[in-house]
């Protein structure tokens, strides 16, 4: 990591640097403005691509709206400056607020849609935007004389707006980093990953998606207001998605989901662009073979790529970190033995399938409790009926005495964690990264105080990532918790995403088959570690296959078979049930029956 | 209310209809929106233009190189689009191929045909009246070939036994491969068949409307409309949705201008998307 | 032999599924695959109709290389798979699921003609439903066609992956009944996969327990009934 660390920033800093001397270079030339105003549009494009990063790299939200929402932010910026003679550094305010109310619009139209939905509805919202404009407003929409701001009584010069564009610029890739190093960012990040896990760690996906289409917009408005300002006029052109190919090259080219990769896309592409920049048709030709090319050849982009490769991703650390705290989680230590979940009666129908069919059971803090039967006995139905992945059809679940709130995350947020057969785990984050995720409930800071670093996000960091070390310590994962998830063992990944689970502070774990596919020893580590987590006080429920496993940790173990509990008991006498046998293994009755 | 908007509205919904069918095409056994279908429109628009409008060749000609074209471009388009989906494992890949293979096809059709509207003779150039309406001989051909066409492929999904796997696939590829349907094959059928219809519908088009050549998206989005008002995977959903789309742009349009016909239409999408996600003819499994 | 597995591994990312799983079976065998979940044999049998690529090993079916065929071939070579929950097309009729089924004779509808009556002879209660839409079958009915659909193509291997799953029993008895039949009358090799262990064995001449990917235990069915190994797969090893 830190090799990394200093290889990208070093490129960062030669960079700023080559890009604040570049003016000084450029008024060598014969035309000065000119190659200023290219690295200006090149900014532009930057931030834009970074706005679309941010939905679609981090957020996983399709977005063919950006060159619409550019539009947006320069039509603002133009009209106030032309019919109000707003002063234009207000107008770039008032532009990332228009864009960013365009874009809340856009969201809160779809948030029902599946993703290929929304990427249609913003299409369609780009065109009828640049078609309103164009008919609303005379002129074709086209709209001229407007200037770049002042300074102390007078207009910049462009150098000077070359300066105000990479401050734009370096506002904008800090805001993108600071968001997606945060508590904000790893929720955007579980969102993208899948929705049953983010809302199993309290995300509330249509509020999430919301707030990150909304920062998207407003950075592509700021990105409008330059561009309407640097050419003087704006037009419903602009918002052509022609133009807002050069943004999905940039990203893909650089890499989608990387913070460097906006920057190191259209790095490369605007040189090219500025060769091609008038050739129409065959701008456009170019740009998108490239593109193509690019999804081909080099899917994870370039930034992608070498953080994947050997040389770029992040190794195992020498020893293990220092720490000095030992309380690592606060549980209901005086409640055990209460009933945490009481589900009675349950009944769940799937069209005309009985998957549950009138059960009743008992979850109590401090306890093991297993559940086990055949395929298609109901097992993860019924945990799915009770932690709302699915409605019941009757019955009722409790949560200490009081209803079990109504939606998956609610369900997370007031304390009953569920761990999923299959690993849901952030593959190209660090293992450290990836139990933060899980302290999301648990955050009280704003995304205003995360961008701006403020003391209450760094010490709320501050003690989650000591949380996280000594929880990580626990599994014995301490010494690789910079390496990405992604190279991690499949036992590994296991304890990890079960390590990320408990970082909530949960009353209730639920896991789903946590022993498939464990070694031996990851099955010892398991299994002290589910020993060490009901000392604590947590209930833990337990699904599994693994019958020895279970048999060695379980205090209680309900039995289902077709959608109905056959016995419940400890779990040398359910091993010893004639009813369970023949559950598992078929009756001998019909045996007999088949005779010969 | 005009009966003219009426009859505009049928040529255009059932013009709209072919290309729901040609996106519907694509999807089942891809569950891919192609973005670039649009541009086969344009292809089928351009031959047309070029060797009837211009070098004045017969249309059973220019008809002839059309189709064969529309099965170069289809081949051409599974390759840009699948391949990209295969070896990325993005979940976007297939959005962004299709929007890059749109782009870049747009732009050889701009290239070769800057500053050109496509248009180019009717078939039978001969206008009726009917009810005070003018209803030219090329629209009803339009009219009549679309549903022709709609119809046969309803048939051929529900009675061929390549229809029946093409569903089959649909629904189950991974059953429909131990049967022992050879799906990739039926991919690159897909893509073919969709492009040379795409084209047909263009070349019905063109004759009564100035196509731009760098219009194939605009075509590409009515006819998804079309098929989500539908409901994607059925060919009545893909007549039926692109009849609606076309109704009510081109009576909107005539009874209160321009943009409210895309906002009528919008406001049809969104209800549809709200009420029966599904679309009118679309089964809850298929619509994505 | 008929179908041969040699070391054959999986991996899921990390985890191997299966782990040099070796097995074989003669033609005319019926060899029954046991283990609890997890233990590799729906993997198995997706390795062997192609749907799975597997990391290492070979399967060889009738002296062919199965993995250096395309999986949309090997029904063509013989093999036939009822997947797991019978995955019955819905929208189409049940004798549209058999033609389906019959897809790789396809030219020839004289010959799939007569395969359709056949199977409609083995199974009057499809013939009675021949033109309802799958979706509305029974649960019984609707494996019945899954058997019926894989049979179309006079496959020389017939497999099974839990076929009792969600059944009456009354109605596994009956299904189980008529795959002996099967065995017996037509000399049909089939590899069947199953949780219902106890009738398995009891209807098989073969078979083996898979636990974690391997072979835990193998042999004669016969023994294998009484055999308390059997119970230790799938509830543990007592003590």
């Amino acid at each position: 990591m830190k090799m990394v660390k200093v290889s990208l920033r070093g490129l960062g800093f030669i960079l700023i640097t080559l890009l604040l001397l570049f003016p000084l270079w450029a008024n060598s030339t014969s035309n000065p403005e000119s190659y200023m105003n290219v690295i200006i549009t090149a900014g532009t494009s930057a931030v834009l691509t970074i706005s679309l990063n941010i939905c679609m790299g981090y957020g996983g939200l399709l977005s063919l709206a950006h060159t619409g929402m550019q539009m947006m932010g320069g039509y603002a910026i133009g009209l106030a400056m032309l019919n109000y003679g707003v002063d234009p550094w207000i107008g770039i305010f008032i532009a990332a607020l228009v864009s960013t109310i365009f874009s809340v619009l856009m969201i809160l139209l779809s948030l029902r849609a599946t993703y290929l939905y929304f990427g249609m509805i913003t299409l369609a919202a780009n065109l009828i935007a640049m078609e309103g404009f164009r008919n609303a407003l005379g002129n074709d929409g086209l709209i001229s004389g407007l200037y770049l701001p002042a300074f102390r009584g007078e207009d910049l010069t462009i150098k000077q707006f070359y300066y105000v564009t990479l401050v734009i610029l370096v506002i904008a890739y800090v805001v993108q980093r600071n968001t997606v190093l945060s508590g904000f960012g790893r929720a955007t990040m579980a969102l993208r990953e899948s929705t049953d896990t983010a809302s199993a760690l309290g995300v509330s996906p249509s509020v999430q998606r919301v707030k990150i289409f909304a920062i998207a917009g407003g950075l592509a408005g700021v990105a409008g207001a330059i561009t309407a300002m640097q050419g003087g006029f704006m037009a419903p052109e602009i918002g052509d998605l022609n133009g807002g190919l050069i943004f999905f090259v940039g990203l893909f080219l650089g890499g989608v989901g990387t913070l460097f990769g906006p920057l190191a896309g259209v790095g490369l592409i605007a040189a090219i662009d500025f060769q091609i920049r008038f050739a129409g048709a065959y701008r456009t030709l170019i740009l998108g073979s490239i593109l193509l090319l690019c999804m081909m050849v080099l899917p994870r982009g370039i930034v992608g790529t070498f953080r994947a490769s050997k040389m770029g991703s992040p190794q195992e650390l020498a020893e293990e970190p220092t720490i000095d705290d030992e309380e690592i989680i606060t549980t209901l230590k005086s409640a055990s033995e209460s009933v945490a979940i009481e589900a009675t009666n349950i009944v769940k129908h799937f069209g005309g399938i009985k998957a549950i069919d009138g059960v009743s059971i008992s979850i109590r803090c401090g306890r093991v409790h297993g559940i086990i039967g055949p395929n298609g006995s109901g097992k993860s139905t019924l945990i799915s009926c009770i932690t709302r992945y699915h409605s019941i059809t009757d019955g009722e679940v409790k949560l200490f005495g009081a209803e079990m709130p109504k939606s998956p995350h609610r369900v997370a947020r007031a304390g009953v964690t569920r761990v999923f057969q299959i690993p849901h785990l952030f593959e190209r984050v660090s293992v450290r990264d990836n139990v933060l995720t899980g302290m999301y409930l648990h955050e009280r800071y704003t995304w205003i105080e995360a961008v701006l670093r403020l003391p209450r996000y760094l010490s709320t960091t501050r003690a989650e990532e000591r949380q996280a070390a000594v929880l990580l310590r626990l599994v014995g994962l301490g010494r690789k918790s910079e390496i990405a998830a992604a190279n991690l063992s499949h036992g590994q990944k296991r304890l990890l995403e079960i390590v990320r689970a408990v970082s909530a502070r949960p009353k209730v774990l639920i896991l789903d088959e946590p022993a498939t596919g464990l070694t031996q020893s990851e099955l010892e580590a398991l299994h002290n570690l589910i020993l060490f987590l009901k000392n604590e006080g947590l209930a833990v429920v337990l699904i599994e296959h693994n019958v020895d496993f279970l048999m060695g940790l379980a205090d209680i173990v309900t039995v289902l078979e077709s959608g109905k509990v056959i016995a419940e008991d400890s779990p040398e006498e359910v091993r010893n049930d004639p009813r369970v046998v023949e559950a598992y293994l078929g009756r001998t009755d019909i045996s007999e029956l088949m005779g010969e | 209310m005009s009966l003219q908007a009426l009859f505009d509205g049928l040529f255009s919904g059932s013009v709209y209809g072919l290309v729901a069918l040609t996106l519907t095409i694509t999807y089942q056994p891809t569950r891919i929106m192609n973005f670039a279908q649009g541009e086969t429109f344009i292809l089928g628009a351009a031959v047309g233009f070029e060797l009837v409008g211009v070098r004045k060749l017969p249309w059973p000609v220019g008809l002839a190189v059309m189709l064969a074209l529309a099965v170069v471009m289809g081949l051409i388009m599974e390759r840009m689009v699948m391949l990209p989906v295969q070896l990325s494992g993005s979940r976007f890949a297939w959005i962004i191929a299709t929007l890059a293979a749109a782009l870049i096809f747009q732009a050889v059709f701009s290239i070769r045909y800057v500053g050109d509207t496509l248009t180019f003779f009717p078939i039978i150039d001969k206008t009726f009246s009917i009810g005070g309406a003018a209803v030219s001989a090329q629209q009803i051909i339009a009219i009549v070939v679309s549903l022709t066409i709609i119809v046969f492929y309803d048939q051929f999904l529900r009675r061929s036994i390549y229809g029946r796997a093409m569903r089959a696939t649909a629904h189950n590829p991974d059953t429909a491969i131990i049967l022992g349907v050879p799906t990739k094959r039926l991919v690159v059928g897909a893509f073919v068949g969709s492009a040379v219809l795409g084209a047909l519908a263009g070349f019905l088009w063109a004759p009564e409307n100035f196509v731009n050549p760098a219009n194939g998206l605009a075509f590409t989005i009515s006819g998804f409309t079309a098929a989500v008002i539908g409901g994607v995977g059925s060919p009545r959903g893909a007549l039926f949705g692109g009849l609606i789309v076309g109704l009510l742009n081109s009576i909107a349009g005539a009874l209160f201008g321009g943009i409210a016909a895309g906002i009528a239409v919008f406001i049809a999408l969104g209800l549809i998307l709200i009420l029966k996600p599904a679309g009118l003819f679309g089964k809850p499994m298929d619509g994505h | 032999m008929l179908l041969e597995i040699k070391d054959l591994t999986v991996a899921y990312g990390g985890a191997k599924a299966l782990d040099n799983l070796n097995i074989g079976i003669e033609e005319g065998e019926f060899v029954v695959l046991l283990g609890s979940n997890g233990a590799g044999k729906t993997t198995t049998l997706r390795s062997i109709s192609g749907l799975i690529k597997p990391a290492q090993g070979e399967i060889i079916f009738g002296g062919k290389d199965l993995l250096k065929t395309q999986s949309f071939r090997r029904s063509e070579l013989g093999i036939a798979h009822v997947p797991e929950g019978r995955q019955i097309f819905p929208d189409h009729t049940v004798a549209e699921n058999l033609q389906l089924g019959g897809f790789t004779a396809r030219k020839d509808v004289s010959k799939t003609n007569l395969a359709l009556e056949e199977i409609f002879h083995l199974f009057p209660r499809l013939a009675e439903r021949r033109d309802q839409k799958g979706g509305t079958l029974s649960g019984g009915e609707a494996q019945m066609l899954a058997v019926g659909r894989a049979l179309m193509g006079q496959p020389r291997l017939l497999m099974l992956d839990e076929p009792s799953l969600g059944l009456a029993p009354r109605l596994v008895i009956e299904m189980f009944g008529y795959l002996k039949r099967l065995h017996k009358e037509k000399g049909l090799t089939i590899l069947l996969v199953e949780q219902q262990a106890r009738l398995a064995l009891q209807i098989s001449q073969r078979g083996y327990v898979l636990e974690r990917g391997v072979v835990a235990i193998s042999g004669a069915s016969a023994s294998l009934k009484d055999d308390p190994a059997v119970v230790a797969a799938y509830l543990g090893h007592a003590g």
